[in-house]
Parts: structure tokens; C-alpha cells; sequence
């Protein structure tokens, strides 16, 4: 299960810089992202945890903060895990 | 070939290059009484604005959402926003994260960029491109290619915003390109009429980003197609989209380069366009799509100035006594085609260009601005932007206007520029 600091590294490494003291549920659309970062997003967060993001999660709340996207991520790992 | 002496044409400034920086720089320099000629090599103007269908004006506004949204820089950057809302019908710009900026449509930009030009009395020459310059002993002597012959203009003094310096390549004056790797990664652009509303719509969008991550997963779609993304136009039922492009060995001054980098986007495009069109019923209904004639470039060769311009310089706000132009829009990079990665200014103010940076260090009289001015790397990310463009186009045509009338010394040139603008 990810952490919100490994979510903090992968979005400040690959969609925009986040500032060291960026709050875990600061808010990521006011940070830059938009369509094109959650298309990055989806495509890194499939890549290093191994989930599938389905229509149904595409909720913007589940995008808005480092928390949110953690949380998502851990959901779809549970839900893996029990097949 | 020598040339006729009666042949030579004569103009106190000649600016080469027609687009975001060239217009401002020739309409600025017009204003002030000068004679002045434009030189395009395309038949139209607005650059990559018009020719590579680059849909934003970014630079515009100052760096703080907080706030309402406040021009940046007087003179023309803001007649030109004035125009390009009225022309559109657009009551206000668009936040999109931490930025302002205004959404601007290709053809009316090249016909605004017309009417401010011939407004003011610049001789625009289309179709004219540059093919040499040397000094001569007053002033410069341009050669270009218009109407199938050589032809040469005389002038005091010369703008170039040629993109690429190109004459500093002329004028054997230093050229600087970062290394090959670190190039932005130009755009292919094209757009799409008849495309219905709900394509505008957020979950819509979030819908697709999805449905492209897994069509490239799925082996549906080639992974290009991960650097694209869609903005909707300011005209009715159009839409942009525009693909970031890894270029492999991209070198945007070889023509061999440009060719296949644009056949490969024009390729990408095609089948992102296809998919769009068999997938949504949003796009079902859409027109063939429109591919922009040239290349989304945003980085090549610039000038050697008086200063080089540093992202410190950007980032921290730094005052310079000379500032003529103001930039506020965060460094961009886009080393690779998987986005923007933004570095924002450290304050919510505007930073400052001073005019030694649109100064030849090298040869006297030769100004320079938009994406060929002083600038590291890093910096140009930043001030390469159309709304800043429009900022250096202008205090450089003032500059070199000022200088063909007589007066040479920069510093005052500056404070000349700073007081018409009303910088204080």
C-alpha cells in the first residue's frame, strides 16, 4: 500500500513539482492538474502499483489530494488481493 | 550576384520574423515614426500562433489566481488581448491551475496581427524570406527572396525575431543551443470542427484520459498518443488537440529533422483522430481534422546578449534597472512528451526582462526577441510564451527604433522605453 509521501514523490517527479511541505490533503488542482497530468497519472500509478483504474473510480475527488490518491490506490489493492 | 546601387530599398528598421515577437516589435517601432519592414518567409503572421495552431496566449496575465486577472504588460500585449477577446467573444481568460491564460483561435490571430501591423503603417512583406545580412557602413544590408527575385534593403537597424536567430547566423555573430537531449519537445497540433459540447465537460475528459491510457496498454493505440492532450477553441463546436512528440534526434533548424518529425505527428494525429471519431459520439460528427502546416517548435538557437537571462533571475524576481518587459509565465519544460513540468515563480508578482537582454553583446544596432533573445535554458522555458513574446517584440522595436534615431547608448534606450511604457 502506498503512503501519501510515495504518491508526494511520483507526482512531484513525473507530473509537477510539489513543494516540500505540500499538506496531503492540499488541493491538486490548484497545483496544475488537469486531464492531461491524470493521464500521466493513471498511466504511473498502473505501472508502479500494479492496479487497474476502471470509469467508475474516475470521481475528481479521488484526485484532488495526495491522500485521496493513496486511498484509491489502496482500495484497488485490496480488492486485487481478494480476486 | 552584385546589386544595382538604384536597386537598394531603404528603411530606418527592418524586423525579420512575423510573428508574436516580430509584429509588436515592427508595430512598436512603427508607432514611433519609424520606417519600417516586416519580413515573413509564410503567408501568413502569428508565427506559431497562427502557423502551428498554438491556442493559448500564456504570459498574459500576472502570476497570482488569487487575484482577478491583470495584464501583465502595457502597450501592445494588452491591445492585442483586448482584440483577440472582442474578436471572440470572450468576457474574461480562463484559470487553469496557477496561470491565467487567454484562449486565442489561429485564423483570427493572423488577421488581427494583419491589422495591427497595416494600422500603423509597417510595410509588411509576406512570402519574403530573409537569406543574408552584413553590416555596411550605415547600418545593415538585408537580403531577401520575395516575388521569385533577390532583393536588398538598406537600414540603420535590424530586429531579429527570426525564432532562431538567424541572423546572428548571417552577421557571424554567436549562436547558443542547448544540447540535442535537453531540447523541448516540439507539438503537433491539429484541430477538430464539429465536435459536440461535451467534450468540454471535466468528466469527460477524465473519461478519456483513461480510455487512451488503456487503449495504449490494450495495443490499440501507439504510445505517442500519451502526449496529447485537448482545449477547446474559442469558436463554437472546435476543439485543439495537441500531441507532445519524443522526436527522437530532434534538431529543429534540419530540415531532414522537422520533416519526419512532423510526417511521424501527422501519422499520430490521423489515428488519434480516428479513434476519437469511431469511439465518442462527442467526435462522431466531426469534420476531417485540420493539421496545423508547421510544428509546435519551443526551443532552438538564440542570441549571445548584453545579459543572459537565468531561471535565478525568473524565479526570484530579480530587478534589473533596465526591465522592459515583464514575464509571469512559469518555467515550462517539456524535455520529454509525458507534460509539462512547471517551476512557478517564488513571488506572485511579475518578473523582469531587462533590454540588455534583446541586445547583440556582439554587434551594435541588432535587437532581438521572442524565442532568439539572451536566455539560458531554463529561462526561455518560461519567457517563450506568445503573451511575452508580444513583450519583448515590442521594447525590442522600440530599442532599435531609438537607435535609428540617433541614439546608441543602451541604459538611456532603456529609460526611454521605461517611461513611454510607464515603468517605474
Amino acid at each position: 500500500m502506498p503512503d501519501t509521501e510515495a504518491i508526494r514523490r511520483l507526482v512531484s517527479d513525473q507530473l509537477f513539482p510539489l513543494d516540500e511541505d505540500f499538506a496531503a490533503d492540499g488541493d491538486l488542482y490548484e497545483e496544475g492538474m488537469d486531464s492531461m497530468a491524470l493521464m500521466q497519472l493513471i498511466l504511473v500509478l498502473e505501472q508502479e502499483f500494479g492496479v487497474l483504474v476502471q470509469p467508475e473510480d474516475l470521481d475528481r475527488e479521488n484526485f484532488k489530494t495526495l491522500q485521496a490518491i493513496a486511498q484509491l490506490v489502496e482500495t484497488k489493492c485490496d480488492g486485487s488481493a481478494e480476486g | 550576384m552584385a546589386v544595382q546601387r538604384d536597386k537598394i530599398q531603404q528603411a530606418d528598421l527592418v524586423v525579420v520574423g512575423g510573428g508574436s515577437a516580430g509584429i509588436c516589435a515592427a508595430a512598436a517601432a512603427a508607432r514611433r515614426g519609424a520606417k519600417v519592414v516586416l519580413l515573413e518567409k509564410s503567408p501568413l503572421l502569428g508565427g506559431m500562433g497562427s502557423l502551428a495552431f498554438v491556442h493559448t496566449f500564456c504570459g498574459l496575465y500576472m502570476p497570482d489566481v488569487s487575484k482577478p486577472p491583470e495584464l501583465a504588460n502595457p502597450g501592445l500585449p494588452s491591445e492585442i488581448e483586448k482584440r483577440m477577446r472582442e474578436h471572440t467573444g470572450q468576457s474574461e481568460p480562463v484559470k487553469m491551475g496557477k496561470v491565467y491564460v487567454l484562449p486565442q483561435q489561429p485564423e483570427v490571430y493572423d488577421m488581427i496581427a494583419r491589422d495591427l501591423t497595416d494600422g500603423v503603417g509597417v510595410d509588411v512583406r509576406l512570402l519574403s524570406g530573409c537569406v543574408g545580412c552584413e553590416r555596411h557602413e550605415s547600418g545593415f544590408l538585408i537580403r531577401f527572396v520575395s516575388d521569385g527575385k533577390e532583393q536588398v534593403m538598406l537600414c540603420r537597424s535590424i530586429v531579429d525575431c527570426s525564432a532562431d536567430a538567424l541572423l546572428a547566423g548571417f552577421l557571424g555573430a554567436t549562436r547558443t543551443q542547448v544540447e540535442p537531449d535537453k531540447l523541448q519537445r516540439p507539438a503537433m497540433i491539429f484541430s477538430l470542427s464539429n465536435v459536440a459540447e461535451e467534450v468540454a465537460d471535466e468528466r469527460f475528459r477524465m473519461r478519456l484520459a483513461l480510455d487512451l491510457v488503456h487503449a495504449v496498454k490494450d495495443g490499440k493505440l501507439p504510445s505517442g498518443i500519451l502526449g496529447a492532450s485537448v482545449r477547446s477553441s474559442p469558436r463554437e463546436g472546435e476543439y485543439f488537440i495537441s500531441i507532445d512528440l519524443e522526436a527522437q534526434g530532434w534538431n529543429p533548424l534540419d530540415e531532414q529533422s522537422v520533416k519526419t518529425t512532423r510526417a511521424h505527428g501527422e501519422k499520430l494525429s490521423r489515428v488519434l483522430s480516428n479513434f476519437l471519431r469511431q469511439e465518442y459520439d462527442a467526435f462522431k460528427d466531426a469534420a476531417d481534422p485540420v493539421f496545423a502546416p508547421e510544428l509546435g517548435v519551443r526551443e532552438s538557437c538564440r542570441w549571445y546578449g548584453q545579459y543572459e537571462l537565468s531561471e535565478e533571475d525568473l524565479v526570484t524576481g530579480r530587478k534589473f534597472p533596465d526591465t522592459v518587459a515583464h514575464a509571469t509565465w512559469p518555467l515550462e519544460l517539456r524535455e520529454d512528451a509525458r507534460g509539462p513540468k512547471f517551476r512557478y515563480f517564488a513571488q506572485k508578482s511579475a518578473s523582469n526582462i531587462p533590454l540588455r537582454s534583446l541586445t547583440s553583446a556582439e554587434v551594435l544596432g541588432v535587437y532581438f526577441a521572442g524565442r532568439c533573445l539572451s536566455a539560458s535554458h531554463e529561462a526561455l522555458a518560461s519567457v517563450r510564451v506568445m503573451g511575452t513574446c508580444f513583450a519583448t517584440g515590442q521594447a525590442a522595436g522600440m530599442a532599435a527604433a531609438i537607435y535609428a534615431e540617433g541614439e546608441r547608448d543602451v541604459s538611456q534606450q532603456a529609460k526611454m522605453i521605461r517611461e513611454e511604457l510607464g515603468f517605474t
